[in-house]
């Protein structure tokens, strides 16, 4: 299809209404090149795409020092690949300063999620990029503080005026130090004092709560410095990147924007026969496949390096295979080259039937949706199918030559995290630990039997710092079993520990099989004797187990000492927390009021009691808040 | 390349550029005709032609590009002093 085919096309599809298709073939049109003028057409014809449950919307505000926005239509239409509206809007030139310590800057007004501050070296520290050779030792020195005290005002100002994440672009060397080849001879060279300051903005980064360093340098470095740049671009119209270069400071934002917009995968689902190892287990035996440290089979163990990596960062894998179950089995458990063993995946589909169909199952085996799901598939036929039947499933697009299937996997952004707790770490422990869990129910006679043989023991605390972190990523992430929804960043966090009238409370859960770290979540606001449930959620990894049961008595009994008497919850319905539909009414919780986005259901303290599950041991920690 | 292929190309990026339909965009249609085409209609332009070309406009070449028949003569001039479009019509 050329260029006015595939236009017609997308024409024709958005005429018919057939949806589905026509984002595809947008999607499609725009990766084709890339380009600004593919960016524009798209972002104007997906205007009458409707947007699903399943989409996401984030306000971003740039803080520049240079023209930033031929970047933006790429952005913008690179995050419809992912579900993703992003909205706009872009201070005024070279004033990032002013719209950060402004209160009334337009900025503010605006209410953006994420704030990106996009400065060069040549602008924010003039004299270190222009002047180097004409500066003491000393005078370097004093450049160097100058521009790291700016950048540390700036970013305490902002923090206390917004709760948005902001996104910072490291400083990057010239091409060519001012000095030639001296400057490397140098005590203090220019590269490194502009070196030294991106080691210092690392410091201010990490003693503040959502800030975050875009690797500007790094960027550069990647694609070519001598080629990044367009010097005429930037003396002429203050653009300093080349035409070609534009998508991958956009993609480079984009990783920034999925993790902080909630749209990250949790699972990566891969195809075995030319993934995981080159050739067909079925035809060529385990000792014909191709996987091992030679060519052809290093392509194949550079990708399951990568899936490995991608397990580390807490993704979820599972297998979804065309395959006789003893062939594929043989090769995990006996091929010695294979990096990827059994342990490693928390769900296994290898049989005959359609793909889709397994991706489902895939998703009830693993407790999430099936939006959580990246499928890695060689065959461009079952790609399409399961695009075309299951819409939700992200599909990754793999070039024709398995050489750069690694590299195409390590560049897709749906992966990307900006933290790693604990928790994403034993991710996929957890996952086998839940498998041998879902064997033993299937063993236990009944219900009671099952819990109690669980041997399960909760933890239940009020929020420190060492728990904030898990805590809002959980209010950011939890779709199923979240009874209103709300996201919160670690800071608003921080803010309602810090009230007395709100109660931000966590439980953790161990059982026989191992530690399910923190799994559930319930935020209160009491107002004398009415106590309302702002926030209750509970992680998918132990639903089913009555754990929400033991949080929710403690809120009561909580209240109850606190002279509440009446405790209020509400359930606002979306796409996805069926699962939490019920809970206050299993629970007495008795509804009072129908509002246009959900019903209010409220609990009398006098009258009703709810009781701590006879088999889960509560251990209750009342920390200070620090 | 041939010319018809040329300004297939350019009447496309114009179109897409500024939000037109690919028929409006004919070579009289010039920068006062459409409203985005200011400034950062002009960079979105150039930017977008470098890129499809695969070449880099001077700042002089880029003060002409004010229509779309100035388009299409300045991407034929620099496709001729490269060794000529084939097939000219």
């Amino acid at each position: 299809m050329n260029c006015s085919e595939h236009r017609i096309a997308i024409d024709s599809a958005l005429e018919k209404g057939a949806w589905t298709d026509a984002g595809g073939l947008l999607g499609q049109y725009f990766w084709r090149e890339a380009s600004l003028a593919a960016a524009l057409f798209t972002l104007e014809k997906s205007k009458r795409l409707p947007r699903s449950k399943s989409w996401t919307t984030c306000k971003l505000v740039f803080c520049r020092s240079f023209i930033v926005e031929p970047v933006i239509p790429l952005l913008r239409a690179a995050a419809l690949t992912y579900k993703l509206d992003v909205e706009v809007l872009v201070g005024d030139f070279n004033t990032y300063a002013q719209d950060i310590l402004n209160i009334q800057s337009r900025i503010y007004q605006f209410q953006p999620q994420i704030v990106v501050l996009a400065v060069q070296t040549r602008d924010v520290a003039p004299r270190l990029w222009y002047d180097f050779t004409q500066l003491s030792a000393s005078e370097v020195e004093q450049q160097i503080a100058n521009v790291l005290k700016n950048y540390g005002n700036w970013v305490s100002t902002f923090r206390a005026r917004s709760q948005a994440y902001l996104i910072i672009h490291t400083l990057s060397t010239p091409a060519f130090p001012n000095a030639g080849i001296l400057d490397y001879q140098m005590g203090c060279s220019q590269l490194e004092a502009i070196q030294r300051i991106n080691d210092g903005l690392k410091k201010i980064v990490v003693g503040t709560k959502g800030v975050y360093l875009l690797d500007y340098a790094g960027l550069e470095a990647r694609h070519g410095k001598l080629l990044w740049g367009d010097e005429q671009k930037w003396l002429t119209a203050r653009m300093p990147i080349a035409a070609t270069n534009l998508i991958h400071l956009a993609k480079e934002y984009l990783r920034y924007l999925l993790p902080l917009s909630g749209r990250r995968a949790k699972a990566l689902v891969v195809d075995l026969d030319n993934i995981l190892w080159g050739g067909i287990i079925g035809e060529d035996g385990i000792n014909g496949i191709k996987i091992g440290a030679e060519y052809p089979g290093a392509a194949y163990l550079a990708l399951q390096r990568v899936i490995l990596d991608l397990y580390s960062r807490g993704v979820i894998l599972a297998v979804c295979s065309k395959n006789n179950p003893g062939d594929a089995m043989e090769v995990f458990e006996k091929h010695p080259s294979m990096i990827l063993r059994k342990h490693h995946f928390g769900a296994m589909r290898i049989n005959w039937n359609d793909k889709a169909h397994n991706l489902r199952e895939i998703a009830v085996d693993l407790n999430i949706g099936i939006d959580s799901l990246v499928f890695l598939d060689d065959n461009p036929a079952e790609r399409e199918r399961v695009r075309s039947e299951t819409p939700d499933v992200f599909v990754i697009d793999l070039p024709d030559d398995p050489m750069h299937y690694a590299a195409t996997v390590r560049d897709c952004p749906i992966f990307e995290c900006l933290h790693l707790s604990e928790e994403d770490r034993q991710r996929g422990k957890y996952c086998a630990e839940q498998q041998l869990r879902r064997g033993l129910q299937e063993h236990a006679a009944s219900l009671e039997g099952f819990y109690c043989s669980l041997e399960m023991v909760a933890t239940i605390s009020a929020a420190t710092a060492a728990t904030i972190p898990r805590i809002a990523q959980l209010t950011q992430k939890t779709n199923q079993f979240n009874l209103t929804t709300r996201r919160y960043t670690e800071q608003r966090i921080q803010e309602m520990a810090n009230d007395p009238e709100w109660g931000v409370y966590s439980i953790s859960v161990r059982d026989k099989y191992g530690d399910n770290g923190l799994v559930s979540v319930a935020i209160t606001h009491t107002l004398g004797d009415f106590c309302e449930i702002d926030t209750f959620l509970l992680s998918c990894r132990v639903i089913g187990r009555t754990v929400e049961t033991a949080l929710l008595a403690f809120l009561a009994q909580t209240a109850r000492k606190n002279g509440v008497r009446i405790l209020r919850g509400a359930f606002i319905p979306t796409s996805k927390n069926a699962p939490a539909k019920d809970f206050y009414e299993k629970h007495h919780f008795v509804k009072v009021a129908e509002e246009n986005n959900g019903i209010i259901l409220e609990l009398d303290l006098i009258k009703r009691r709810i009781e701590f599950p006879e088999w889960i041991k509560i251990e209750i920690k009342e920390q200070e808040i620090e | 390349m041939n010319q018809n292929e040329l300004v297939t190309r350019v009447r496309r990026v114009v179109s897409e550029i500024f939000h037109l339909p690919v028929e409006m965009v004919t070579h009289q249609l010039s920068a006062e005709m459409v409203e985005s085409w200011d400034s950062l209609g002009l960079l979105n332009l150039v930017l977008s032609l470098e890129q499809e070309f695969g070449m880099h406009f001077s700042p002089e070449e880029t003060e002409r590009l004010i229509s779309v028949g100035a388009i299409i003569d300045l991407l034929e001039s620099r496709f001729e002093a490269g060794g000529g479009l084939r097939g000219r019509s």
